[in-house]
């Protein structure tokens, strides 16, 4: 291994410790005064050091025209320490150059950005934030809700736990509409960020009403069809033999699509509460009893079915939409089953609250889709769920309904072997 | 008096009951700006749902006064404040008076959109006066913001601009008045429509009114010096040297 700095400084002081005192030996050879010699040696040696430490305190607090001390293993020292240096200020300069880019950054975004002490205090806000709240710079340090006052946002901030972002109509005395949102980071520091999402609210809102007024408007024209189809279907003797297959397929056809009408319209009311506004609390478990006995007389001969129910086991929430859920996993269940194959359904309990699951050994969901699922007409195989007669919103629907009674469904899969669709319900 | 903190007191008491006066005297006005614009928004649109939730929004306003007076006295016999924290405290119960004022101004101007919907199902915008109502509204709406945002920031800076609105709500509502008078004369069968608009006027002109008070209170908690009674003069001179 090649010398590292402080052995060649070592070794160099040796050197000059060896050379100089030579020189002194020599001269107390000359005289013959060894012992003063020595003395004078070690005292020469004392000198030299202090000196060369009271240059280094100078150079090293940076009084000007100070050198770095030159002899022995002070001139290594000071190169390592100087190298080092160097290095650190380098490192420094990188880091405030990072976070400057960061603060630009976020000054420069769109999105109102406030960051707030554990008791609301303005510590930093980005330029969106300050013309939105209209704050200045000076505001630094005073308390967000003095300036802000919607009692709303007042009591949104002083939630101890905030898990939703708040929807503000109206802020500031804009008539736009802003999400709000906390984040807690950084030891007790909380990040608020306020987005203008007047478009997209708006739109949302448009969507859903066209959805309601479209469905609503198709139903009545897709009634009188119906109608006459199957008057025609009943006097089939009138009827050429021709127009009886093309008759029959007409009427399954507008069934479906008044299905799909039905499911769509369920969809757009629990979307805008008219359904969920009356919750109380339902015997899941006699619900459950009821459409056992439908299903049995339905697929009793051509599937093995098991019914477990917990009895008594109850659940707060809103009746007619929790039993679409049900039977809708319930028929998918039996919709994507092969014949012969078994469904088992579960109502149980345990300390984490209760479930409903329905496990079957069905054709299964490869795993890229299952995040997909819940979306309203999304099919993984289109083909076969179009023979199979399901509209394309079972899903979305159950997703609608557990949302509003805060659950969630969780599905496991496998191709080939089969599901498990299940919700967990929380029970006080 | 610049004061950004309230940790200014040996006793830690005093700094927390002084600063949730103080935070409590802003959220009773976040209430009343709300209320605001709640019959602002009754007023634009005919909306007599949003105009009986104003009036139902009185009551948590009337509440607030309580809650805040309660604290006052609890401050004043307990920890007998001086000076600047003895203003903050007067400030304080003036200022809670002027904003439960405010708030039944406000109820005032709701009550408008229900009388109008109840008699017959007109548009109130059709009335003389009308537009500058909502005017002197809007314009007040603004002041009791800026007076807040002034009483947060404990900074008496913007006292002008007050006043000058002040002047000009004065003038918005002389003319409103004149117009009102004329269709008096000119459709004496609209003689009880017509009342309800005059009412509704001097409301939102007390509005303008209370903003000044409270922007007054600010001046005295931040100067010490009382403009109450100070004639024009005097007063521009007073804030221009601010």
């Amino acid at each position: 291994m090649s010398s590292t700095p402080l052995s060649r400084a070592i070794s160099r002081e040796l050197t000059w410790v060896a050379l100089s005192l030579g020189v002194f030996l020599f001269v107390a050879w000359l005289t013959g005064l060894w012992v003063f010699s020595l003395l004078a040696y070690l005292l020469f040696y004392l000198i030299r050091q202090i000196w060369s430490l009271y240059q280094f305190d100078a150079w090293f607090r940076d009084v000007p025209n100070a050198t770095a001390p030159q002899s022995g293993f002070w001139q290594e020292l000071c190169a390592i320490i100087s190298h080092k240096q160097r290095a650190l200020e380098k490192r420094a300069d990188l880091q405030n150059n990072k976070s400057e880019q960061f603060h630009a950054a976020s000054m420069a975004l769109p999105i109102a950005i406030i960051s707030l002490t554990k008791h609301h205090k303005i510590e930093w806000f980005n330029d969106a934030a300050q013309t939105l709240l209209s704050i200045q710079r000076s505001d630094t340090g005073r308390k967000l809700e003095t300036l802000v006052r919607q009692p709303e946002f007042i009591r949104y901030l002083k939630q101890k736990e905030i898990d939703k972002p708040l929807f503000l109509e109206g802020f500031m005395g804009q008539s736009r509409t802003y999400r709000c949102e906390i984040f807690d980071y950084h030891h007790g520091h909380r990040l608020l960020m306020i987005e203008d999402v007047h478009e997209l609210y708006n739109l949302a809102k448009i969507r859903k009403d066209f959805v309601a007024n479209a469905s609503h408007e198709l139903r009545t024209p897709l009634t009188v069809v119906n109608g006459y189809l199957e008057m025609m279907i009943d006097m089939s003797d009138q009827i050429p033999q021709l127009w009886e297959k093309p008759l029959g397929q007409m009427h399954h056809q507008s069934l479906r699509m008044q299905a799909i009408i039905e499911d769509l319209l369920t969809l757009s009311r629990i979307e805008s509460d008219t359904l969920m506004n009356t919750t109380k609390v339902i015997q899941v478990s006699e619900m459950l009893k009821n459409i056992e006995i439908d299903i049995r007389y339905l697929y009793d001969e051509k599937y093995e079915i098991d019914f477990s129910i917990e009895e008594g086991l109850s659940l707060k929430g809103v009746e007619e939409p929790l039993k679409s859920v049900f039977t809708n996993l319930i028929s998918n269940a039996f919709r994507y089953t092969p014949k012969g194959g078994r469904v088992s359904i579960r109502w149980y309990s345990d300390s984490t609250g209760a479930h409903f699951e329905v496990e079957d050994t069905g054709i299964g969901v490869p795993n890229e889709f299952l995040s997909r699922l819940t979306e309203r007409f999304y099919r993984v195989d289109t083909a076969r769920s179009r023979e199979s007669g399901g509209t394309g919103l079972g899903l979305a629907i159950v997703k609608h309904v557990l949302d509003k009674h805060e659950s969630e469904l969780k599905i496991q899969s496998q191709v080939g072997k089969g599901s498990i669709f299940r919700c967990d319900f929380h029970i006080d | 008096m610049q004061k950004k903190e309230f940790s200014s007191h040996i006793s830690n008491q005093l700094n927390r009951n002084l600063e949730e006066l103080f935070n409590h005297i802003l959220e009773m006005g976040g209430m009343v700006e709300n209320q605001l614009d709640m019959a602002l928004s009754a007023l634009g649109n005919s909306d007599i749902k949003i105009a009986k939730e104003v009036v139902r929004f009185d009551k948590s306003i009337n509440q607030a006064e309580m809650e805040i007076d309660r604290l006052c006295i609890r401050v004043l016999a307990r920890q007998q404040p001086t000076a600047s924290d003895l203003r903050l405290i007067l400030a304080t119960i003036r200022i809670a008076i002027d904003l439960e004022r405010m708030g039944d101004e406000i109820c005032k101007l709701a009550k408008l959109v229900i009388k109008f919907h109840k008699n017959e199902p007109c548009v109130c915008a059709n009335y003389a006066g009308y537009a500058e109502l909502v005017d002197i509204t809007t314009r007040s709406r603004e002041m009791l913001k800026t007076t807040l945002n002034a009483f947060a920031r404990v900074s008496a800076e913007d006292a002008m601009s007050i006043l000058d609105q002040e002047e000009v709500v004065d003038n918005v509502y002389a003319k409103a008045c004149k117009d009102v008078t004329e269709q008096f004369k000119k459709n004496p069968e609209n003689v009880e429509c017509l009342l309800e608009v005059m009412t509704a006027l001097r409301a939102s002109e007390r509005l303008s009114d209370h903003a000044l008070n409270i922007m007054e209170s600010i001046i005295y908690l931040v100067q010490g010096k009382d403009v109450r009674n100070m004639d024009q003069e005097r007063l521009t001179k007073f804030l221009e040297k601010l």
